[in-house]
């Protein structure tokens, strides 16, 4: 399957597919990362990442595929283990190659984000559970409070700016101890 | 300042793109104006994509198990199979260092006549005009008993001569099903009475040299087709006969080229080697599966 092929099935939504296809590049990264530092789970966690950050990339309408998919995840996921060294305060044993520069905006972007995930661990299953069926499986409310049990739609919505609010305030007390 | 949950609810359906132009309009100008409205939407949108971001981890890691269990499974597979090529090797290997060590009796039965003493069930004549033998002859009898024919006689009613045999076996000089249906019908009449079953070995010049077909009674079930691969010569003096797996000698009838094997069980199938003693190098057997049953 041709790097362009993979793209396109990240483009129609089928992740989940393109996903298998995408860990083909992992061992390398895991490679390169362990030998700077990295343990095993850092090293899935930043591939994670950089698939992530490649997925949302694909999905925009003017991304064009401008090097190989292995070396875009292999610099991306170089750039964020960069740069959660220099937040460890740990030595960077490696340097990036002019080829290798990512979007740092983006990555930014997804830092915040990783506190957001990290805030919304600790909301309880139910309360995330409420926000994907409605942020990320886009169920309205009445679908929701049936499938939570509750009363009433006005309960189900209740409940999910409950949680949402939750998650705000977690992300802002890890936002602050960063 | 307005409900709380009313702004959550507007900052989400700005984030959602849900606003009409003119909500969006005016959400826009207030957004300019303040800095804790912009705030609040970072927030918001920060802790959308965290949402997103955490079930997309989830399907990833899901992805990269089942990633891991395809690669385990691939592996496992492939140590299956060679496994099994392995042991179907090793069986093979066996079984045919057994069949070698079948063909050369000399080396495995370090006492030949204990073991021809021992073969009371092991009968050599052959039936003459269809009829069943009594189980009595020794098959260590070289000489042609009594009740034998000799092979120009195998037929049903009239004989067949020596010459007609042979100019059948020139018309079809390998044998196949063919030599098997005539077979079939020259021993139509014949019955097996005392579990006893009369095996016939005819030489025949066929295109492979000094090669032996073993026939059989008409309840023999055989593949004449089979013997091809499987034919070696018989020397006149000692052969192998295994039933079974079990080992015994007796002497070749030249005269008859017949065999009488007496064989206890009705009903079974039995595993017949004829292999040539003496002289290794000239022989082997003929090797057939037979099943007996009582013709009725």
């Amino acid at each position: 399957m041709t790097d362009q092929e993979i793209i396109n099935i990240l483009r129609d939504g089928k992740e989940d597919k393109a996903l298998l296809k995408l860990y083909k590049f992992y061992p390398s990264v895991e490679y390169f990362l362990k030998m700077n530092g990295a343990s095993k789970e850092e090293a899935l966690d930043v591939y994670q990442d950089a698939l992530y950050i490649l997925c949302k990339k694909a999905k925009e309408k003017d991304f064009k595929l401008s090097a190989q998919l292995s070396t875009y995840l292999f610099s991306v996921s170089k750039y964020i283990w960069k740069e959660s060294l220099i937040k460890k305060n740990r030595m960077v044993p490696f340097t990036m190659e002019a080829h290798e520069i990512v979007d740092e905006t983006l990555i930014v972007e997804e830092e915040k984000a990783s506190v957001a995930e990290k805030a919304l661990a600790s909301i309880g299953e139910k309360c995330f559970e409420i926000l994907k069926a409605f942020y990320h499986e886009k169920l309205n409310m009445n679908l929701i409070a049936e499938a939570f049990g509750f009363a009433n739609e006005k309960s189900a919505r209740n409940q999910k700016y409950k949680c949402l609010e939750k998650a705000k305030s977690e992300y802002s007390e890890l936002s602050k101890s960063k | 300042m307005r409900p709380v949950l009313v702004e959550i609810e507007q900052i989400e359906r700005y984030l959602l793109q849900e606003m009409s132009s003119d909500e969006l309009l005016l959400f826009e100008q207030e957004l300019k104006g303040s800095v804790d409205l912009q705030e609040k939407v970072e927030v918001q949108k920060i802790v959308l994509r965290g949402i997103d971001r955490k079930v997309f981890k989830v399907a990833a890691s899901a992805a990269f198990a089942k990633g891991l269990w395809i690669k385990k499974m691939w592996w496992g597979g492939a140590v299956v199979a060679t496994s099994f090529l392995i042991v179907l090797v090793v069986v093979l290997l066996i079984n045919k260092t057994k069949e070698t060590k079948t063909h050369q009796p000399q080396n495995n039965l370090k006492n030949e006549q204990q073991i021809q003493d021992s073969i009371p069930p092991l009968k050599l004549h052959l039936s003459p005009n269809n009829k069943p033998h009594p189980p009595h002859s020794s098959i260590r009898d070289s000489e042609p008993s009594s009740d034998s024919i000799p092979i120009n006689n195998w037929q049903e009613g009239k004989p067949k001569t020596e010459q007609n045999f042979q100019e059948e076996i020139k018309q079809n000089p390998r044998p196949t099903n063919t030599y098997k249906k005539k077979y079939d019908t020259l021993w139509s009449g014949q019955s097996i009475k005392d579990e006893s079953i009369n095996i016939v070995v005819a030489k025949f010049n066929a295109s492979i040299k000094n090669t032996m077909i073993l026939l059989a009674d008409g309840t023999i079930q055989s593949d004449l087709e089979g013997f091809n691969a499987k034919l070696w010569s018989i020397n006149d003096k000692k052969t192998k006969i295994t039933i079974n797996n079990q080992v015994y000698f007796m002497k070749w009838d030249s005269a008859n080229k017949t065999f009488k094997v007496k064989l206890k069980e009705q009903n079974t199938s039995y595993h017949f080697v004829f292999s040539a003693g003496g002289n290794a190098s000239v022989s082997s057997g003929v090797e057939l599966n037979l099943n007996i049953k009582e013709k009725k």
